[in-house]
């Protein structure tokens, strides 16, 4: 089988990178023949996760063969899956010599979801706990961990992490998590609306023309700057204008000279507004290395500003995260999807609007990693809180019957597809010329969809 | 016939209102000179606002005269500044307050402030602020127009539905709970338009915040204070005094007012001690103030002078404590003369104060259970708690039971009534203030 780690979109150097993790693995296994050995492998796409499984158990069939282990949603013990594997199996049983693959950690939920505790709250309990019993096991085990489950390993099984052998990283790269066939553009994770200026551009060069008259160089000035491009932001954003390109220089430019303003003047919670607005737009652009730091540094601002906890924070964290996710850096992306969702959580209640959001984003990151197993129930939940805080006829309702329905089609599940796609369709004919632009081609193109 | 003197008991009763005096004609009728100092001291700190965002916190006592003062105060800077004074309880069911409505609610008093000045913006401008404001509060959109009229019914509209719609301030909440930035924006937003509009800097004060519980008082101050702190103009807040006495909420106030905390003093009827003199002499200065006040809206005619000198004492310089008392004497009058209606001599006396001191004492009594009548006791006599910081002390605070005095140093005293409430049950002794 030729190398998959390299594949001719891929930039960065991961592939390489993956292929000497590989090789750290494979001798850590040879070199754990017949003795218990925890090891951890880290990976976030779960296409190249199978391949390197499968690589390893075709590396390995003549010497040590390979088993896989699924762990039980209901029961996710470590100590009970290998048991249960070397009970039935009659070559283990003879002590036969294996190398362990547990894979099954993705699929278990963070969140409670209405439970006392969460699925990984359970697992990593077990972990902690049963490391004395794992020892008539002799055979390396390979946990297989996506990155957020990585950290939170480490923080709630310690006594498991201080047994562990090797850790391996593998890293994903966003050419190697391309949807499968390629049929259509990544998911849009579902973006923070944004602040919008209430003036007119007419009213503001007016207020402009005023301030600078009387030679006030105040909060105000500043304030009608960072209007001025937020309107033309918006007007770019939404295609308002017959000239795009010159909307956005000036919305560049007008931000550009609020931030100036507000710096100078010391203006820290507009300056968050024109900064994350000023980012958001490169990002609009990809200029993904320009919109980073920007990000963080409104970030940090709005830390310092409203201290750690608060539900701007969250939203923040999310639109850093969404800016790691359409950059294919999902590990990055996952882990700030995730606290923005528990800081939702924590402040907001379970029951909130932008705990949807927060879940719809975190389904469309695992839809781009492959993890449909993990996906499917976010989409799910999403859909059923927004129905029940929103109503069965909001716009939201109808973009997350379209996201589960693009879903399903994406993996060849039409038939599930379907009565989503009606649906989302229904809805968006009912939206038709309110002020939901993105709807407008909803109404259409599913039905298209639904017809094919 | 009495049906003077029946009269004269009702203007009484209808001149002591517990109320602030908030137009110039109560000011009027009824303002005495009172707390001069504390408004210079506030106008001080609002002209020496280097960026013109200065935030002051405003503190005292209930019914320690703040908000007589602050509107006094609003009307002494008019001429300078386009103030906004408003009462949160007038928009926000107190129950419900919090730092997003408060928030929300100077968006909403500035542009209806703007709106009953008739101050010129432009029409496109004035008409998406409005359209904001709809949306927000949900108010139909037929509704809207730029009609100043219908403009200012508008604000009508959206202020009746804050104060009784739970469901729309709780949308508001949800709506910027989460991006607090924007509706800071919007508010600067609004404000900078009509600072162009009028050319003058904009101060807004919000009273009565400081009737709140501590516990909401502590998630506002203590939480929420740098959002609350964000908007770019001056803005006066106030705050129960026990507020100022939790440490850590202190030090958060200080941090981010940068030390701009003005406390309004009750009159110090009595040095620290000198009212457990056996024969307690009062302040003259204070004493005689409250007795202008008293006599404004009491006519002599009805009250026995010594009765007046006690109904001073027992309100512990606290003003609106004075009119309380007052109050209900005035209240047994009329019942007495209801009953006697030939009766030419009922006036306030030692035997009406008794029964209307009783009625208060009660009241007080209410709520106390051993723990807080033991606080009592020992600040009654080391001028102190035990531990200023126990939330039952900061509670006896708020609730007027301990009242701070302050000269160069700060000691605390029991409320005259309470005082009462604790010899009746054996805890201290000593004389009362007034011997029946």
């Amino acid at each position: 089988m030729a190398p998959q780690f390299t594949t001719p979109r891929d930039e960065s150097n991961s592939g390489a990178l993956n292929e000497k993790v590989y090789d750290d693995l494979l001798v850590t296994i040879e070199a754990s023949d017949r003795i218990l050995s925890l090891l951890v492998a880290v990976c976030d796409d779960m296409r190249m996760r199978d391949y390197v499984i499968s690589r390893c158990e075709a590396e390995l069939q003549s010497t040590i063969p390979c088993y896989r282990l699924v762990l039980a949603r209901g029961e996710p013990s470590l100590r009970a899956a290998v048991a249960e594997l070397v009970q039935s199996d009659s070559y283990l049983q003879a002590g036969g010599r294996a190398a362990l693959m547990v894979i099954g950690a993705e699929q278990l939920h963070f969140m409670n979801l209405g439970a006392e505790r969460s699925e990984q709250d359970v697992f990593f309990g077990y972990l902690q706990w049963t490391r004395e019993g794992m020892r008539e096991f002799p055979y390396p085990i390979v946990l297989w961990v996506t990155h957020q489950i990585l950290v939170n390993l480490s923080q709630k099984a310690p006594d498991f992490w201080s047994w562990r052998r090797g850790v391996f990283r593998f890293i994903s790269a966003k050419s190697t998590c391309q949807p499968i066939g390629g049929l259509r553009p990544p998911l849009e994770p579902i973006r923070e609306e944004r602040y919008r200026s209430l003036l007119s551009l007419d009213a503001l060069s007016e207020l402009i023309g005023q301030k600078q008259k009387r030679g006030e160089r105040d909060a105000g000035l500043a304030t009608f700057y960072a209007s001025t491009g937020s309107v033309y932001a918006h007007n770019f954003r939404t295609g308002q204008s017959n000239d795009p390109k010159a909307d956005l220089a000036s919305a560049v430019e007008y931000l550009r000279k609020a931030v100036a303003l507000q710096q100078e003047l010391g203006l820290e919670m507009e300056l968050v507004s024109s900064l994350s607005e000023l980012a958001n737009l490169y990002e609009s652009q990809g200029h993904y290395e320009e919109a980073e730091p920007l990000q963080v540094q409104v970030l940090d601002l709005k830390k310092r500003l409203l201290g750690e906890d608060y539900p701007d924070i969250a939203t923040s964290l999310n639109s850093l995260a969404e800016l790691y996710h359409v950059q294919g850096r999902y590990e990055e992306a996952e882990l700030l999807y995730i606290q923005a969702l528990e800081m939702r959580v924590r402040l907001l209640g379970e029951d909130h609007p932008d705990v949807a959001t927060s879940l719809h984003n975190l389904a469309g990151l695992y839809e781009s990693q492959g993890r449909y197993e993990s996906a499917e129930p976010l989409y799910i939940h999403a859909l059923q809180l927004r129905k029940r805080l929103l109503g069965e006829y909001h716009p939201d309702v109808a973009t997350s019957l379209n996201n589960l329905a693009d879903f399903y089609s994406a993996q060849n599940r039409h038939a599930e597809a379907r009565p989503f796609y009606a649906q989302a369709a229904e809805l968006g004919k009912r939206f038709l010329g309110e002020t939901y632009p993105e709807l407008l081609d909803l109404a259409n193109s599913p039905q298209k969809k639904v017809d094919e | 016939m009495s049906t003077n003197l029946l009269e004269s008991f009702r203007q009484a009763y209808r001149n002591l209102e517990l109320l602030p005096l908030l137009t110039q004609k109560e000011l009027d009728s009824f303002g005495v000179n009172y707390g001069g100092d504390v408004i210079e001291e506030l106008e001080q700190l609002v002209e020496d606002s280097p960026s013109g965002d200065s935030k002051i916190v405003f503190a005292g006592h209930r019914g320690c005269g703040k908000s007589t003062l602050l509107a006094e105060f609003s009307r002494r800077l008019e001429k300078r500044y386009f103030v906004v004074f408003f009462s949160i309880s007038d928009l926000i069911e107190m129950s419900d307050v919090n730092h997003i409505n408060i928030l929300f609610a100077i968006a909403v008093r500035l542009m209806e402030e703007a709106e009953k000045r008739q101050v010129q913006i432009k029409k496109s401008t004035k008409e998406s602020f409005y359209k904001w404001f709809a949306t927000q509060t949900r108010v139909e959109s037929d509704e809207v127009s730029t009609d100043t009229s219908v403009g200012f019914d508008l604000f009508k509209i959206i202020t009746g539905k804050l104060k009784a719609d739970a469901t729309i301030r709780n949308e508001i909440k949800q709506e910027f709970v989460r991006k607090i930035s924007d509706l800071i924006a919007r508010i600067n937003e609004i404000a900078a338009v009509v600072q162009v509009a009028t050319s003058t800097k904009i101060l807004v004060i919000i009273d009565d915040l400081d009737k709140l519980d501590l516990v909401v008082v502590r998630e506002i101050y203590q939480d929420h204070i740098k959002a609350l702190f964000q908007p770019q103009f001056r803005v006066i807040f106030t705050i129960p005094i026990a507020a100022l006495r939790e440490v850590s909420l202190r030090a958060v106030i200080e941090t981010e007012t940068n030390d701009q905390i003005v406390l309004m003093p009750i009159a110090k009827l009595f040095g620290k001690g000198e009212s457990r003199e056996t024969i307690p002499i009062p302040q003259f200065k204070p004493t005689a103030t409250f007795a202008d006040i008293l006599g404004r809206r009491v006519p002599d005619n009805l009250i026995e002078t010594y009765t007046t000198e006690q109904i001073i004492l027992y309100s512990g310089g606290v003003l609106r404590e004075l009119i309380r008392i007052a109050n209900e004497c005035c209240r047994i009058c009329l019942r007495l003369i209801r009953r006697n209606p030939h009766d030419e001599t009922v006036k306030i006396n030692q035997d009406v104060l008794e029964e209307a001191l009783n009625n208060l004492r009660n009241d007080f009594a209410t709520p106390l259970g051993k723990a807080e009548y033991e606080i009592l006791q020992i600040t009654y006599q080391e001028f102190a708690p035990e531990d200023p910081k126990e939330q039952k002390f900061l509670d006896l605070l708020h609730g007027l039971y301990v009242l701070e005095y302050r000269n160069n140093d700060i000691w605390y005293d029991i409320h005259p009534v309470v005082v009462d409430l604790l010899r009746k049950k054996g805890l201290i002794n000593g004389t009362s203030i007034h011997n029946t």
